[in-house]
């Protein structure tokens, strides 16, 4: 039985190897097919691993920044130069100072592409200047903490945009990043209804088939312009920010629904530092903005 | 699966023993016995395998399942902390359609298709274990097929996966142009766009197929060449062992009669 020599060999060892082999191999095709689908989900993976360690220039996310105790609400733009990071030939703001007073009203009238949005979008911190600053009762708002200084900003936009849920729901987003998110049920209501109403929406509301928990539809699409809006103002107000941004708010609307929503807007911006976006001067005038100065922006 | 595998191949050489040995012939009832006990194994074995297969599936699958799930939500947490400058370069209806093509993606190369692969490699490996215990000469001269194949495989891979990204990149494209005309379908059936679109979107495609066909050589290479290396590991195997079993029965002739 016992080889001689190192050749020896006899058929068990053969066919041994041979069957050795045969599985070798086949697995190989085993192997094979799942190959092709292991190089797309390495290439799908790069892709996602990538986007998860991008680092934001303005993280929205981050713990870092001051919290101030107290808000007057005074925002100031100190020398602002700015382009849009996605334009970078059009100088959207050159060399730009102004004050918003706390508690009062500004209006930003100008053609379309003047620099009006982006003074909002500023403020917001959407993006950063290239040089000057962006100051909120004096700190520069980028040494605030983000989510803390967006949640002292109302805002407001032309085309508001609502979740497919309830109107109870919608509002009650507002809440969201404020110690108040964590109240109960019953407040959440009595604060979404009392925003309602200053929001000149509560009467509206009421008639709705089911009152507060009505579902809005996808894109807000079983309510009317006006409606949409009063309901957006109010998620803007509920928390009580002390900053109030209305970018273009009843340029959508017919004369009718504006004149409501004019109403509800002048209310929510008793007390508040609140600028206003219009491309017509005549929106602006008609609404009777008594004690704030109107700036003529580039 | 290793050992088991090593076993099955064993109970085969043995029954072949019996046949070969000459000097103890064996009885009808014995060689019957022997028979039944092996084929039992058999039968123990695949219970065994069927039960490791199941088990391994299903955990590749919820391991898969939830590493995705993971992936998902630490992609969204992180779109939404990018700064808005982001979005205004890409748009979000690529990047909805990225999430979700390539968690599909990374699902299926992370479920059970590891789990397959993983069984592949160690038959792979098992075989090449028993093969070099039994006659490491002959299994060298097999195994030297390997590399070949390994290298061809690599290679031809590595060009594979870059096409393959480019191809993810033009299908997210395409996916955000679809995005953008179903969220605004009442604008294109107003202006009659249906087929500006289509050829907008049909553009995409070529692409991604102009990519797709690049792929066609490297995975006719890549499979062609497998199959071909294997063919070979046999032949050479044949080839080898015949040689080897002449001059080992040259060199002792009691040993194999047949």
């Amino acid at each position: 039985m016992d080889a001689v020599g190192a050749l020896a060999l006899d058929l068990t060892d053969f066919s041994s190897i041979f069957f050795s082999c045969i599985i070798a191999t086949s697995s190989l095709t085993i192997i094979a097919p799942s190959i092709g689908d292991f190089t797309k989900a390495a290439a799908a993976a790069k892709d996602v691993l990538q986007m998860i360690a991008r680092e934001p220039c303005i993280d929205s996310a981050s713990i870092e920044g001051i919290k101030p105790d107290k808000v007057s609400g005074r925002i100031e733009l100190r020398n602002v130069n700015f382009k849009y990071p996605a334009r970078p030939t059009v100088q959207v703001l050159d060399n730009i100072s102004m004050v918003f007073e706390e508690g009062k009203t500004t209006a930003l009238v100008g053609a379309s592409g003047s620099g009006k949005s982006t003074i909002i979008a500023l403020a917001e911190r959407w993006y950063d200047p290239e040089s000057g600053e962006v100051l909120m009762d004096g700190h520069n708002v980028k040494d605030l903490n983000l989510k803390w200084l967006r949640t002292q900003i109302g805002l407001v936009q032309q085309e508001p945009v609502l979740f497919n849920d309830t109107v109870y729901a919608n509002v009650a987003y507002g809440l969201y990043g404020t110690e108040m998110a964590n109240l109960s049920e019953e407040e959440k209501r009595r604060l979404v209804k009392e925003a309602c109403i200053e929001a000149n929406a509560d009467s509206f509301i009421e008639t709705l088939p089911e009152g507060y928990d009505t579902v809005v539809g996808e894109r807000a699409s079983l309510m009317s312009g006006g409606q949409k809006q009063r309901i957006a103002i109010a998620r803007s107000i509920i928390a009580n920010p002390q900053i109030l941004l209305l970018d273009e708010a009843t340029s959508a609307l017919d004369p009718r629904a504006e004149g409501i929503v004019q109403a509800a807007l002048d209310q929510a911006a008793k007390l508040r530092t609140t600028i206003i976006v219009a491309h017509r001067l005549s929106t602006v005038k008609k609404v009777g903005v008594q004690e704030s100065c109107v700036i003529e922006c580039c | 699966m290793t050992l088991v595998f090593g076993k099955l191949i064993n109970v085969f050489n043995k029954w072949g023993q019996f046949d070969a040995d000459g000097n103890p012939l064996i009885t009808p009832a014995g060689f019957r016995r022997e028979i039944n006990k092996y084929t039992l194994w058999f039968v123990y074995l695949f219970i065994g395998k069927f039960v490791l297969v199941y088990l391994h599936t299903s955990c590749f699958t919820v391991a898969s399942t939830r590493m995705t799930r993971g992936l998902r939500l630490a992609y969204v947490r992180s779109i939404l902390r990018q700064e808005i400058s982001y979005f205004d370069i890409c748009t979000p209806g690529s990047v909805a359609t990225r999430i979700s093509t390539n968690a599909n993606l990374i699902q299926t190369g992370l479920g059970e298709k590891v789990g397959i692969a993983t069984q592949g490699v160690a038959m792979l490996v098992s075989a090449f274990v028993v093969a070099f215990t039994q006659g490491w000469k002959l299994a060298l001269v097999t195994i030297t097929t390997l590399p070949a194949a390994v290298i061809l495989v690599g290679i031809t891979v590595a060009f594979d996966q870059k096409l393959e990204a480019k191809i993810l990149d033009v299908y997210s494209k395409a996916g955000s142009l679809a995005e953008e005309a179903l969220s605004s379908v009442r604008n294109v059936v107003a202006f009659g766009a249906h087929e500006k679109l289509m050829a907008k979107y049909n553009v995409y495609l070529d692409a991604a197929k102009v990519f797709g066909i690049k792929k066609g050589p490297f995975l006719g290479v890549q499979y062609s060449s497998e199959f071909s290396i294997m063919f070979c590991a046999y032949s050479l195997c044949f080839y080898y062992g015949i040689q080897l079993l002449l001059k080992g029965e040259i060199a002792d002739g009691g040993t194999i009669v047949k």
